[in-house]
């Protein structure tokens, strides 16, 4: 088995190496492509029998170029003869090198000539390219220190003490980048040019970066809402499936958690907390202009394992940028889709007159994080035979000695997995036209057997200014992925429950295979029937392939001065099949001697954007004004058919015919569209007083007759006290207060909610199925969308040039009409019906601070952020308290918690662990659990009615966390670099469930090691209970509930920058390694306290941990390379 | 200028103008109430949908796994073996409460069934269609409707009567007396009697027939009869009713009692009615075979058993060797394949005898058989009949006697002769308890007895008065405050 594995390993490597080595050779031909000035300039040369001077004097009658020279030069050569039409000054400068041993150096417009010593073979240079400089600030006051690179390589240098530079250049036509802290960034083309003066203009640092804003953009210093940004090369730090789980830890106020850690499993994320109860609670996501709901149970396609994660689909290095728009005056132009926060997602794009390579891989190894620690069998035995002879059974085993260790089915089912990504980025333009092509494969396999998630994308971005009044361009993302999933994550128990809850639940006596080769399974009476994970793992297929192609094409035409119209056109189309094939070897397949099933799902999502942007600039006032019109629509449809029963396991999914019983087919389809009017204006005077208004008007097929129509209003303003002329402390560079008020709504409901239904209801007549059709749903012609209001203020702080800033913002939402499953009575035929009715609040607080520690040649920043959010139903309306949570009838589990004013979603409603009873005293004493022995569980009765029961059950936890936070770090010091981030959540519950069956101490399903620690009449200062066949009156309570706070070192990176002058042609080249998840502090006993195992079907079921697909820790070794 | 604004010109040609159906909903995947209840089929289909909520798969089936938790596992006769399940062992044990799933699911399930078949008898006789299948089609209905009523009322006693199909979302409700509940169980069954036939082709078999309407109507007199509305009035109108049933002998008993139970035979002479169940993936199997069988049943049937419930053993033990009925109702030994070993009750992995009424030996899917389950049979028919005549007359006369002896006959066990009133209501409980077991009846037979809190005593449990009655669910209560049963 480790012989294969790093045979793969080697074959990966191998196959890695061929690719590069093609890119490089292919190098060459890209650089002869460049070249301008030298190379360009021809002359033409005719010197019989002179002097190289006479050379000199016919190139300088001949171009702009000065030569510069002694008298070694002058006069060392007399007998030169040169015959040459028409060639490139570049090429003649060689020749002459080459035959008269001279080395040429250009600096400006001057070429400097030098004698080589004789002992030296070879001329490296022959030719060298100077340029020389001068940066200055605004003010005509040098600028020590600033840096100076060529734009694309490695090569830089800084300016001395007074400001003068000289550079040597790969290039002579390069783009030079002059930056200066607090100074914006130039560009300097060095076209022909000589000596260079280049002056900086002051910069509020961060704050003039641009930042999307949704239909247009805005430099960070004139927001008034609350944006947060987070750029590419941060996107990439953390290597990943899915964009949205590159986000955690990053940004105040966007709580990421990854519900399960199978390789593309779902991810949720929640900006600003839970706004809803039923309805959908993740963000809107924008990709490149498409707003795309992230509904990951529409990808799932009838999954029988953890949800996949739609975005995994997507490419995660392409990215340029993500806003995260958090506040409703931000998010009030999406208006009905507003609610939850929206994530602009900007992908890669060229430059204009630039072209470049970039190829980037990486190459890692992950491992199981943590492994629980269970009774070997030899302890399994002992107690399983202590707990049959406690209630005066038969024991199951002999003697406890004649067993060993047995098996350790935790390392039967995990393994060292492989984690690598390969991408290769062609981008550039030229004057009009520019493009970004991305090529990207991603696979990941996973660290249980047979797990694993690969992805190959392609991106074709392209702008071009077609016209001088038009431009036109398109944005298109084809992707292909494949999701094996292990079946993991079920949320059941017992035949049902997954490959890890088998594992954790089959007893260690029992052999993976019999002596004929054949799975074991778990048949000791009264134990959970699980079959063998090995067999769950291995032997089904469960494979999700989704092909997506996601474009946008717009143009953009400039109708008069200052004002342009934009249309754009797009289109999502997704197309998923899932392959289950479940074969006779495991035990849910085994009666029916195999079940397959293939389910196909395929949505298409269209959208029409058109767009009026108006801007005026007049003395100090600036006004921009958007205007527009969209549509949107989504069509779903989904299949399924499914055989069982086949003759041979070979089949797989892909022949149903073979099987003996074919099962009733079934499809579906919704559709919904949504028609939208927009505006924004704002206004800002002299970058001081800030102002906004943006409005949205959202028309949703999705609602009842009289609500299908909504506005969606915001306001904002902000005020720049550092423009103010009273203003005159310069340490602080930056200070603005911000406020805003806006109303956005929440369509995610699902398609037909409002409209009376009748279901198909077939039985069976004549011994035939005949269809029976009834009612399902009652009508609702008031349902409409949910409403959040929220009221924002920030200040935003910078300090020294904006080596300090901080961000902070206060936050107070509430959500009205929140959308419930309202009970209605039972006598009318109908359970719940879907109604307006209650309201719950989210307030918060949000810091972010970012400091450059030092910018010398060791360069330290480091930023943390931390993000408070209190979540409270207010009302529920009509549906009153009600329970809510995970319910799993395999463990006894009937709800996990209750939903009830003035509580927080997803809290724990369960009983109160009380200590253990230690006499049959304290039994009788306590007088609610006669039927207790000494050893068992006592339950607090709470309103002493002399018997435990749901009237004792209280708020014993809360699945929100008090704070989130990140802290994240870069130094650099020469070609030195390192990265890191910790995250961390504080102040959480988590409910373990699989102490349900870990500590059940009744003998027949696998025991935590804690279980030794059993309560006995020797040992009775203890907390786990004694040893009983019958698990005496085990129920969910403060037992199983865990404090789920971590600090986790989410990633550490540590790079190397190559010196280029090493390497001819390559302009950049870095190796870096990455740890991730290396460490995790935490008290929590499960695999990993980040957890949510049943968020996949149900917003209100938060941090529970059932069977769960463990974390994995990470080793990557990546390259980056630049050409 | 002209080309711009050519282009101008064609863009905003491009752009869709929104009109105003553009937000109607089309719904694709389902039938709303504008487009059905057309069309003859529309009717049957409706009338269908009526008769699924007795075998629905899961929660929602009245008669797939409802009854046999409510009304045999609280019973002495049986005993909850995998005890993972809350609302099972809350059950098993005497100890449910308001928050108990499994009685809220008998509720909740039976006003779904209410609910359509209302809606069944609201649009049914606006479709134009051959008229004497409408007649009969709403016959069947009524007959369901009786059923799901007769059920609610004897589980929880005073309930809401609905008669009119559910459109608003606002409901209120109150408790309606039991009377006035009998009084439409009774005039629904008189309909279906009057419109049912009292067979059909091959092809409908196992809908309602006159027979059945019959049936149940005796039975529902019988019931009234005893607790709690004791209305001894009820006894002659039960004799007239079986005594027209059992005279026009379309009915009669297997010869062989296992056949009653073997699907080979399923909808014979000897079944009135039954839910009907057939394997084969479309979600309208059965699951007694695999949930009451032993976990490894020698291969008695092609799946092992999950061992959901089993047998109590001292009720086992009341049966008498010679009683044909005790080796068709009991498993009690079979070959483990895994091991080669022969395994036998009494043993560790045979604690107690298994339920094997049920048992279909080609039965291979997962909560997929093909088992019928009973509602009603002859021979309870018999029985009943026996009953009521021994109390009307105040003692057995010669026709309650062949009624009990035929069923005593098949059973392999002598004729009863020679008793009283007392001895030979003693006997026709015991006789019930032997033939019917397991069959959805007894926790109403002793309820209506009034002996449920007597016989679970003297076996060991420990019930409570407030154990003759089912609380209402809580969560109703919570939204429509009515009075709760006594005790909850």
């Amino acid at each position: 088995m480790l012989n294969k594995k790093y045979l793969k390993l080697l074959v990966v490597l191998t196959k890695l190496s061929i690719y590069l080595f093609l890119i490089l050779m292919a190098n060459p031909l890209l650089a002869n492509s460049y070249g301008q000035g030298l190379k360009d300039t021809k002359v033409s040369i005719n010197v019989n029998k002179g002097s190289l001077v006479d050379v000199f004097k016919s190139i300088e009658d001949q171009s702009p170029f000065l030569f510069l020279y002694d008298n070694k030069v002058d006069n060392t050569q007399t007998n030169v003869s040169m015959n040459r039409n028409n060639m490139s000054l570049y090429n003649i400068l060689q020749i002459l090198s080459k035959e008269y041993r001279l080395k040429f150096k250009k600096i400006n417009h001057s070429i400097s000539v030098s004698k080589v010593p004789e002992p030296i073979q070879e001329i490296e240079l022959p030719v060298v390219i100077e340029i020389t400089g001068k940066v200055i600030d605004e003010n005509g006051q040098p600028l020590p220190g600033a840096s100076i690179i060529e734009k694309g390589t490695q090569n830089g240098t800084t300016t001395d003490f007074d400001g003068n530079f000289a550079i040597t250049l790969q290039n002579e036509q390069a783009l030079l980048t002059v930056s200066y802290l607090g100074y914006q960034t130039k560009e300097v083309s060095i076209n022909n040019s000589g000596y260079l003066e280049i002056r900086l203009e002051p910069d509020a640092g961060q704050l003039s970066e641009v930042v999307v804003i949704g239909y247009g953009e805005v430099e960070k210093r004139n927001l008034t809402g609350s944006i947060a940004r987070l750029s590419g090369e941060s996107v990439k730090e953390v290597q990943t499936a899915s964009l949205d789980y590159s986000l955690q830890g990053k940004l105040a106020g966007v709580n990421v958690t990854s519900n399960s850690s199978a390789p593309g499993g779902d991810v949720s994320i929640r900006i600003r907390g839970n706004n809803s109860i039923l309805g959908g609670n993740e963000p809107l996501y924008v990709i490149d202009g498409f707003p795309i709901y992230s509904n990951n149970s529409l990808y799932s396609n009838g999954g029988v394992a953890q949800q996949p994660n739609a975005l995994s689909t997507l490419n995660t290095n392409d990215i340029a940028s993500i806003e995260v728009l958090k506040d409703a005056a931000s998010t009030a132009i999406y208006g009905s889709r507003g609610a939850n926060g929206v994530i602009l997602i900007t992908t890669k794009r060229g430059s204009y007159n630039s072209k470049s390579i970039d190829v980037e891989s990486y190459l890692g190894v992950q491992e199981v994080a943590q492994k629980l620690d269970l009774l070997n069998a030899r302890e399994f035995v002992t107690l399983s035979n202590e707990a049959y002879t406690n209630d005066g059974l038969e024991p199951l085993f002999e003697d406890p000695s004649e067993y060993g260790n047995g098996t350790d089915w935790q390392d039967e089912i995990f393994r060292t997995a492989l984690i690598q990504n390969h991408q290769i980025t062609f981008s550039g333009g030229g004057a009009d036209t520019r493009f970004s092509v991305v090529g990207n494969l991603f696979q990941q396999d996973g660290v249980v057997l047979n797990s694993g998630f690969k992805r190959g994308s392609l991106r074709l971005n392209i702008d071009s200014k077609f016209l001088d009044f038009m431009d036109i361009g398109a944005s298109v993302s084809i992707s292909s992925s494949a999701n094996n999933q292990s079946v993991t994550d079920t949320g059941e128990g017992g035949l049902f429950g997954g490959v890890l809850n088998y594992a954790l639940t089959i007893p260690p006596t029992i052999d993976v295979r019999d002596a004929n080769g054949n799975y074991n399974f778990n048949d000791l009476p009264s134990s959970p029937p699980v079959g063998n994970p090995v067999a769950l793992a291995t032997e089904p297929l469960n494979r999700i392939t989704t092909h997506r192609i996601l474009g946008n094409f717009y143009t953009k035409i400039d109708l008069a001065k200052d004002l342009s119209f934009k249309t754009s056109f797009g289109t999502d189309i997704s197309d998923g099949i899932r392959d289950f094939y479940l074969p006779s070897t495991t035990r849910r397949a085994q009666s029916d001697n195999g079940q397959a099933t293939i389910f196909r799902s395929r949505i298409i999502s269209w959208l029409n954007e058109n767009v009026l942007s108006y801007s005026l600039k007049k003395d100090k006032s600036n006004l921009d004004v958007v205007a527009g019109f969209t549509v949107q629509g989504q069509d779903f449809r989904q299949s399924s058919a499914s055989s069982f029963n086949f003759i041979s396991d070979e089949f797989r999914s892909f022949n149903l015919g073979a099987g003996a019983n074919p099962q009733s087919p079934t499809s579906g389809r919704s559709k919904w569209t949504l028609l939208s009017y927009l505006g924004r204006l704002n206004y800002n005077f002299d970058d001081r007083y800030l102002f906004s208004v943006t409005g949205r008007a959202d028309g949703s097929s999705k609602y009842g007759d009289g609500n299908k129509w909504g506005v969606f209003p915001s306001v904002a303003g902000a005020w720049r006290l550092t423009k103010e002329p009273f203003f005159r402390t310069h340490k602080i560079s930056e200070l603005k207060l911000r406020a805003s008020f806006g109303v956005v709504g929440n369509q995610e409901i699902g398609e037909y909610q409002s409209l009376a239904a009748l279901t198909n209801q077939n039985y069976v007549i004549g011994n035939q199925l005949v269809s029976g059709i009834g009612p399902s749903r009652i009508a609702n012609p008031d349902l409409k969308w949910e409403t959040t209001e929220q009221t924002n203020i920030g200040l935003d702080f910078g300090a020294f040039n904006d080596k300090l800033t901080i961000t902070s913002d206060y936050y107070y939402k509430k959500t009205k009409d929140l959308l419930l499953l309202v009970t209605v009575p039972s006598v009318s035929g109908f359970s719940q019906a879907l109604k307006n009715s209650g309201s719950l609040k989210n307030e918060g607080f949000e810091f972010a601070v970012n400091g450059v520690l030092s910018d010398k040649k060791l360069k330290i920043s480091l930023g943390g952020n931390i993000f408070f959010n209190r979540n409270e139903v207010l009302s529920l309306g009509e549906t009153g308290e009600f329970p809510s949570g995970a319910v799993v009838g395999s463990i006894g589990l009937n709800y996990s918690g209750v939903m009830r004013e003035g509580l927080p979603i997803g809290n724990f409603n369960g009983y109160v662990y009380d200590g253990l009873f230690q006499s049959e005293a304290e039994v009788e004493a306590h007088g609610a659990q006669p039927s207790a022995r000494p050893g068992d569980i006592r339950y607090r009765d709470l309103n002493n009615d002399g018997q435990i029961n749901t009237s004792d059950l209280a708020i014993i936890g809360d699945a929100q966390p008090d704070f989130t936070y990140g802290i994240n770090g870069n130094i650099a010091y020469g070609n030195w670099s390192m990265n890191f981030l910790l995250s961390g959540v504080s102040g959480i519950d988590v409910l373990n469930m699989n102490k349900f069956e870990m500590e059940s101490l009744s003998g027949v399903s696998s025991q935590l090691r804690s279980t030794l620690n059993r309560w006995t009449s020797q040992n009775t200062n203890t907390n786990i209970p004694r040893a009983s066949a019958a698990s005496p009156d085990f129920r969910f309570s403060s037992r199983q509930l865990e404090n789920g706070s971590y600090l986790r070192l989410r990633n550490i990176t540590i790079g190397y920058d190559v010196p280029m002058d090493k390497i001819k042609g390559v302009k950049g080249l870095k190796f870096y390694l990455t740890g991730q998840n290396l460490f995790t502090i935490t008290n929590y006993s499960g695999y990993d306290p980040e957890v949510n195992t049943f968020a996949g079907q149900d917003n209100l079921t938060l941090g529970i941990d059932y069977g769960t697909y463990p974390r994995a820790k990470t080793y990557i070794l990546g390259m980056n390379i630049k050409l | 200028m002209m080309m711009k604004k050519s282009i101008i010109i064609a863009l905003l040609g491009l752009v869709i103008m929104g009109c105003s159906d553009f937000l109607q909903e089309e719904p694709y995947d389902f039938l709303s109430t504008t487009n059905f209840y057309k069309s003859e089929k529309d009717a049957l289909a409706a009338v269908n949908a009526v008769y699924d909520i007795l075998g629905s798969q899961g929660s929602v089936g009245i008669y797939w796994e409802t009854h046999y938790l409510m009304m045999d596992l609280t019973t002495e006769e049986s005993r909850l073996s995998t005890r993972t399940s809350q609302r099972k062992v809350e059950m098993d044990d005497l100890v449910w409460d308001a928050t108990n799933i499994q009685a809220s699911r008998l509720w909740n399930s039976s006003y779904i069934g209410i609910n359509r078949a209302n809606a069944a008898i609201a649009r049914i006789p606006h479709i134009e269609m051959n008229e004497e299948l409408k007649t009969r089609l709403l016959g069947e209905v009524k007959f369901i409707r009786a059923l799901l009523y007769f059920n609610l009322v004897r589980a929880y006693g005073d309930v809401p009567i609905r008669e009119e199909e559910s459109t608003d979302l606002n409901v209120e409700w109150t408790r309606e007396p039991k009377e006035q509940v009998y009084e439409l169980i009774i005039s629904d069954l008189k309909e279906a009697k009057t419109a049912l036939p009292v067979s059909y082709d091959a092809v409908n078999v196992g809908r309602a027939t006159r027979g059945a309407a019959s049936g149940l109507l005796g039975k529902v007199y019988v019931t009234m009869a005893g607790n709690p509305l004791n209305d001894t009035s009820k006894w002659a109108l039960a004799v007239e009713e079986l005594r027209e049933l059992v005279n026009a002998g379309n009915y009669a008993l297997f010869e062989d009692y296992a056949d009653v139970f073997s699907d080979q035979s399923e909808n014979g002479v000897e079944h009135m009615f039954s839910v009907q169940f057939k394997k084969g993936g479309f979600f309208e199997g059965s699951l007694y075979n695999t949930f009451w069988s032993p976990r490894g049943n020698g291969g008695l049937t092609p799946l092992s058993g999950l061992e959901d419930v089993m047998a109590e053993t001292e009720f086992y033990n009341t049966f008498n060797d010679s009683d044909i009925r005790k080796s068709v109702t009991f498993l009690t030994e079979y070959t483990n394949p895994a091991t080669g070993e022969t395994v036998s009750f009494p043993s560790s992995d045979l604690t107690s005898p298994a339920c094997w009424k049920y048992f279909d030996p080609d039965g291979s899917g997962w909560r997929d058989n093909d088992n019928n389950w009973m509602v009603l049979r002859y021979s309870d028919v018999l029985l009943l009949y026996a009953e009521a005549l021994n109390e009307l007359n105040s003692g057995p006369d010669q026709e309650a006697y062949n009624a009990i002896n035929q069923v005593r006959q098949r059973a392999g066990m002598p004729n009863l002769e020679n008793m009283d009133v007392n001895s030979f209501r003693e006997a026709v409980y015991q006789e019930r308890s032997w033939e019917l077991c397991y069959e959805g009846h007894r926790w109403y037979d002793l309820a209506r007895q009034g002996r449920f809190v007597e016989v679970m005593q003297e076996s060991g449990k420990e019930a409570l008065p407030k154990h003759t009655l089912f609380p209402l669910p809580l969560d109703q209560l919570v939204i429509n405050p009515v009075k709760q049963n006594p005790g909850y």
